[in-house]
């Protein structure tokens, strides 16, 4: 025999059921914020730092060529070990973020940052050249090296970074993506 | 009962201590390892014998420190330069260059400053310490203080009065079938004509570019009459052009009885021509219907640490090993070159010694060599001429302009 619910019952049973789903509901949104904010936190920890490190490398790149052009253009032995000590030092810095940069490097970018590393390498070796001529008043053979293997090298690391860049960004996307879908 | 366990424990407590003995001595073993030192040594020819000898004392006073695999190589100090700057990275670690090319090493960054500069600055005579500074900075390890050149003459042949004049020398050796010889291919050597003229040549303030009046047309003397001396010299019987190396060959030969040469020579001259040696400053030449003395550029060698040697610490210790008291002392009694080392260029050994006695007396009439890159092609293009007897007919005037504007060129 069935046994008939009370008035109150009744009424009661839908607020549970509203308050079940709420409370799921509720659970599901902090773990979906918890998300985002570790997402967010992602971003800005990983990627964010990451693209801002290629910025660097980047710019001190470019920094160096255009010591390395002043260089040549200086007209005096002072001007000319003033701007390779700091080329040197360039270098060093250039270095140390390429070295911070591999903690960024997915698996899937191992090889371009492999051909940055190879690319800056045969850069730093063309600046060499460039610099001994320049400092051995063979102005001509300088420019050609800067205008050459130089300015090849620079190029070439500049699209290591914009590919490197652009792997970061479509990573930090996806990743966005998912975590929205999911929330 | 009681004896078998303390036995026991015993047993386990020995086993436990030797155990750890072949622990502690295989970490020990580990840590001993030597870490391989490959360095690479450039200088003269002539001092490879001394140089094997420093790098074997070095081996031997760091024993135990590094494995080393020091080798040494031939390379010209006058060329070093060229040599270094034509691949730097793949250059010598250590390497013996003429202080004229200090600044250009410098600049290409293939040198970088000396730590304990002060220590090195306090052991070696001003004049060299000198020469290895860019502003005010040690850059180079002096090693000698002779880098010039004066007049070798055969007294079988050739008097102590012949010797005074240029004339005189040549006299005697047409008059023996034998020759003076003087390298007229390296501009060097060929600044002893002009140096003391009155005509000018050097470094512009930019540490660059060169000023040169040598075709100057006015004046006491001109540029022309100059080069008419020397045409008039090459034109003798008893004068050739030859290089260094050629001049000792003719010394060990016999066909040469006098020349124009350095302190690096006066072993094998000594060797040569025994007790019959002479060594004085430059004679005086010819110009324009007067007696000239002969000029000549001054300075020092220096030893230099590749920037870019993958051991700087060991070669920076390679280089102050071989310029250290002990090591030119050595050099001075091998070779005879005249130490930058205060204590042994104060030695009497070294103050009697007639190469550097003649050295001495030529550094009167002697420049510190500061020129820039530019100044050793042209002047060298024209002393060529000359020497051949100005076989282009070109006009004089014209080839002096020539090289002017060259060695002035930016």
């Amino acid at each position: 025999m069935k046994k008939k619910l009370t008035i109150q019952q009744r009424l009661i049973l839908p607020i549970i059921l509203l308050g079940i789903v709420a409370l799921i509901s509720n659970a599901l949104s902090v773990i979906g914020i918890n998300n985002v904010n570790f997402n967010a936190a992602e971003i800005v920890d990983n990627d964010m730092v990451g693209l801002e490190i290629l910025q660097n490398i980047r710019h001190t790149t470019t920094n160096i060529h255009k010591m390395a052009l002043s260089h040549i253009v200086a007209t005096d032995y002072n001007t000319m070990i003033a701007v390779v000590e700091q080329i040197k030092e360039e270098e060093v810095t250039l270095e140390t973020y390429l070295e911070e940069y591999e903690n960024y490097v997915t698996e899937d970018e191992e090889a371009i940052y492999a051909q940055l590393l190879e690319d800056y390498d045969s850069f730093k070796h063309a600046l060499v050249y460039l610099v001994c001529a320049s400092a051995d008043s063979k102005t001509q053979d300088a420019y050609a090296y800067a205008n050459g293997d130089v300015a090849d090298f620079g190029s070439a690391m500049a699209g290591d970074i914009d590919e490197l860049y652009g792997a970061v960004r479509a990573r930090t996307a996806s990743t966005a993506n998912i975590k929205l879908l999911i929330v | 009962m009681r004896k078998r366990i303390w036995g026991l424990l015993y047993g386990i407590l020995c086993a436990a201590a030797f155990t750890g003995c072949s622990v502690t001595e295989e970490t020990k073993l580990e840590n001993e390892e030597l870490q391989p030192v490959e360095l690479v040594v450039w200088g003269a020819e002539e001092d490879e014998e001394l140089m094997n000898q420093i790098i074997q004392s070095f081996q031997i006073h760091y024993q135990g420190q590094a494995d080393f695999q020091i080798s040494f190589e031939v390379q010209g100090e006058s060329q070093c330069k060229d040599a270094l700057i034509g691949g730097l990275e793949d250059g010598a670690d250590v390497f013996t260059f003429a202080d004229d090319q200090l600044n250009t090493l410098a600049a290409a960054g293939a040198l970088t400053p000396i730590e304990n500069a002060d220590e090195i600055r306090n052991r070696n005579l001003s004049s060299t310490v000198e020469a290895a500074l860019v502003n005010d900075q040690l850059y180079a390890y002096p090693l000698t203080a002779d880098n010039g050149y004066f007049l070798y003459y055969n007294k079988q042949y050739i008097t102590e009065e012949q010797a005074k004049t240029l004339d005189g020398i040549l006299e005697a050796a047409a008059a023996n079938g034998k020759l003076f010889t003087m390298d007229w291919t390296s501009a060097w050597y060929v600044y002893s004509f002009f140096g003391n003229t009155g005509l000018q040549v050097g470094l512009n303030d930019d540490g660059i570019t060169n000023y040169c009046t040598w075709n100057q047309k006015d004046g006491d003397i001109r540029g022309v009459d100059v080069a008419q001396a020397m045409l008039r010299i090459a034109e003798q019987p008893g004068f050739a052009s030859y290089t260094d190396e050629e001049f000792l060959n003719g010394v060990k030969n016999g066909t040469v009885i006098a020349g124009v040469s350095g302190v690096w020579n006066s072993v094998a001259i000594k060797e040569a021509w025994g007790a019959n040696v002479g060594a004085v400053k430059l004679p005086t030449y010819t110009c324009d219907g007067r007696q000239v003395q002969m000029a000549s550029f001054s300075g020092c060698k220096l030893i230099g640490v590749n920037a870019y040697s993958k051991y700087p610490e060991w070669a920076s210790r390679l280089a102050e090993w071989i310029t250290n008291e002990e090591n030119q002392q050595l050099r001075f009694e091998m070779r005879g070159q005249g130490p930058s080392n205060i204590a042994v260029a104060n030695s009497a050994e070294v103050s009697q010694s007639p190469a550097i006695v003649a050295l001495l007396e030529q550094s009167e009439f002697s420049q510190l060599q500061r020129v820039g890159g530019k100044f050793w092609d042209p002047v060298s293009k024209f002393a060529g001429n000359m020497a051949a007897g100005n076989p282009s007919g070109q006009s004089l005037q014209a080839q002096l302009d020539e090289m002017a504007e060259g060695v002035s060129a930016r």
